[in-house]
């Protein structure tokens, strides 16, 4: 198994910068502005909550700083990379090697089992299949999901998958770990597991997690704050 | 793990997949089982030709184009050295089954009995050489004919179309069933029957009127140096022939016989057939005995059977193009079928898509995932097909349905020829392996333009 240290990129103090940055979406006849000017920067090396409440621009925020939305307007660096002008493929290449996405419905493949949905983000990386598969298993161990490699997503409880998905998010040993309400789905003591195993791995790889919630209850810290309201930064505090 | 993924998403939708694997498979049946019904017209039609024709025709030079107003003066003047000169050549010996000299020509019949006379087309053929032809039998067609009853060793035989005993009036006398000599049969003589009869008498002074119990026939035609010459022949028998203005009209006697009549002992006649033991070497072979005969000085024009006769390629031409027809009709079915099949798969996992373009996967990784699916999913259609075109038609086959083609007198054994055509079987598997990847093109591609955000959301 190859190094479990996270790819570094950048030499700034901070992962991402925001600058000036809008997007609206469009539904039918109606435009709807879901980020408006927003500036700030999401600090390296911690856990980055997203506050706010349902339709605040939380998600939009989010899919702006995974790469995998562009905004309207402004500009947006991250790991010293200015992303909105980066092609449709070389932004796959960043997402691939920069940065790990949690889903709030887990979006495990669902004919994969647990260990080949972990894997499967290292098909495009230059290892052998057996790299590939000890890597992977290696991961659903920190994750504790050791004893349940084989086990498909419909055979895994909702925390279980959760668990799969971490691990998936990590096991490209990402710079940024970017997660969409990721406990939205599940009970609260499964939440608190979820949390505080996100919390354990950010601790120990030294990752850069950014996750968004609407649930106050799970921003506590160590860590930083950014709470928007109606598509904008309201404020943004570091927590301790 | 592209085709391990591959495979889990066609198990997925189980049904589906089986649904649409099944309508590739009954399509492609139906195309590999017509397709072997055309193969079958190949071989038998080819071997049905071959045994009359052989595989190669000689002729002298001009006589395909000027020899029917002219056939005295395209007529090849010594056969045998035509011949020998082919067999002079090892590697064209070894390949050669029958090589045998052949006459056309036409005249005037009359029938002495019944005092009429009729125009006639004649084919002298060596009676061995003209049966060995007839066995010729190298895809085992099982159509081997029954060689005509003629023999060499008595020149004055013949056998006659049925149309032509009716129109002459031996339908009796040869006991031919659904024959009935013609209603005028007992009329006055006309002047042209008197002519003949008189000339006959004064050319052929006492000869029997039958042999054996064998009706006679007297031949008039023009001989080599212009005037006119009579031989007599006993027929044999009277045999249906294909094409009704022959049976109306032909005379097949021995070859000594015609050139007794034509070219009294000179060694000529109208072409020299070469039956080969390997069909597959006919271009070759073909080659060179022009160049063999070239070598010799021998002007002399060499032509496949089906240069001669372009009914071969005008029968399998049009069984080729229904083929492509029908072929076309249910690749547009199976296109259909898998567009369906594929928007569904598509639609159901857009979800999907937008997941694995979010971890960081291109358009073409998904686009291929896609494309592995389908191509699997045509490839067991194919194969599905493939095994349903060999065991049908091995249970048709056994069938031993029969039917006559266009071109024939004889039936030949209906056989749908799949096994057997390795080429259409692989050529079917692979058309409907690419028919299906392509029509699932489109539907991946609507996939993967879905913007990533909008997938991740798509209920």
């Amino acid at each position: 198994m190859k190094s479990a240290a996270p790819q570094t990129r950048g030499t700034t103090d901070h992962v991402a910068e925001f600058s000036g940055v809008s997007k609206s979406y469009k539904t039918g006849r109606v435009k709807f502005q879901a980020l408006r000017d927003v500036s700030g920067r999401i600090p390296r090396g911690c856990t980055s909550y997203i506050f706010g409440p349902s339709g605040s621009g939380k998600t939009t925020f989010l899919n702006l700083l995974g790469v995998i939305d562009r905004p309207d307007a402004g500009d947006i660096t991250i790991l010293d990379t200015p992303v909105r002008t980066l092609s449709d493929s070389a932004a796959a290449d960043f997402r691939m090697q920069h940065i790990g996405y949690i889903f709030q419905n887990f979006n495990l493949i669902p004919v994969l089992n647990a260990v080949e949905n972990v894997e499967y983000v290292l098909l495009r990386r230059d290892l052998t299949r057996a790299e590939r598969r000890d890597r992977a298993s290696a991961y659903l161990e920190k994750v504790g999901l050791g004893e349940l490699l084989k086990r498909r997503p419909g055979e895994l409880s909702g925390g279980q998958r959760q668990r799969v998905a971490v691990a998936r998010a990590l096991v490209g040993e990402p710079s940024l770990v970017v997660a969409d309400e990721p406990t939205a789905n599940l009970d609260s003591r499964t939440t608190r597991e979820i949390v505080d195993l996100m919390r354990s791995m950010q601790e120990e790889l030294k990752t850069t997690f950014v996750f968004c919630t609407h649930d106050v209850d799970l921003v506590t810290g160590p860590g930083s704050l950014v709470h928007i309201v109606d598509g904008q930064i309201t404020h943004m505090e570091r927590l301790s | 793990m592209i085709w391990s993924i591959a495979i889990r998403n066609l198990l997925r939708n189980g049904r589906r997949s089986l649904m649409t694997i099944l309508a590739i498979g009954v399509s492609g049946m139906a195309i590999l089982l017509f397709g072997g019904f055309v193969t079958s017209i190949w071989y038998g039609l080819q071997t049905s030709i071959v045994q009359e024709q052989g595989h190669i025709q000689i002729f002298k030079r001009g006589y395909q184009d000027y020899g029917a107003a002219d056939p005295d003066a395209y007529t090849m003047d010594d056969y045998p050295a035509v011949i020998d000169a082919i067999l002079s050549v090892p590697a064209i010996r070894e390949d050669v089954a029958v090589i045998t000299p052949q006459i056309q020509m036409g005249g005037i019949a009359g029938n002495p009995e019944g005092n009429s006379s009729k125009a006639f087309i004649g084919k002298g053929v060596v009676p061995s050489d003209y049966n060995a032809m007839r066995t010729w039998d190298y895809w085992a067609q099982g159509t081997q004919l029954a060689p005509v009853p003629l023999v060499d060793d008595d020149p004055e035989g013949a056998i006659i179309g049925v149309g032509m005993a009716r129109m002459i009036g031996l339908c009796d006398e040869l006991n031919l069933a659904q024959c009935q000599d013609p209603p005028t049969a007992d009329a006055p003589d006309g002047p042209i029957d008197e002519d003949f009869s008189d000339l006959v008498s004064a050319e052929l002074p006492g000869t029997a009127q039958e042999k054996d119990g064998r009706p006679r026939l007297d031949l008039l035609a023009a001989s080599s140096g212009g005037a006119p010459n009579i031989v007599s022949v006993f027929v044999n028998a009277a045999q249906t022939q294909a094409i009704r203005a022959v049976d109306n009209a032909l005379i097949m006697l021995t070859f000594d016989q015609a050139r007794r009549l034509l070219y009294g002992n000179e060694p000529r006649a109208t072409l020299v057939v070469v039956q080969l033991k390997d069909p597959t070497t006919l271009s070759e072979t073909k080659g060179m005995i022009a160049e063999a005969l070239e070598a010799e000085g021998l002007d002399m024009e060499v032509l496949a059977f089906n240069e001669v006769d372009p009914t071969f390629n005008r029968v399998f031409a049009m069984f080729s193009f229904i083929f492509v027809v029908v072929s076309l009709v249910l690749a547009v079915v199976i296109v259909f079928t898998i567009i369906n099949t594929v928007t569904m798969n598509v639609m159901e996992r857009v979800n999907e898509v937008g997941t694995v373009r979010a971890l960081g996967f291109k358009r073409f990784d998904v686009f291929r995932q896609f494309m592995a699916e389908s191509f699997l999913l045509g490839l067991v259609g194919a194969l599905t097909a493939m095994a349903l075109g060999i065991v049908v038609s091995t249970q048709f086959n056994s069938a031993g349905m029969q039917w006559t083609p266009p071109s024939n007198a004889a039936p030949l054994t209906l056989e749908l020829m799949v096994a057997e055509n390795l080429l259409l079987v692989a050529g079917t598997v692979g058309f409907l392996t690419l028919v299906t990847v392509l029509s699932s093109i489109l539907p991946a591609t609507k996939a993967i333009r879905i913007p990533i955000v909008r997938a991740l959301h798509y209920a």
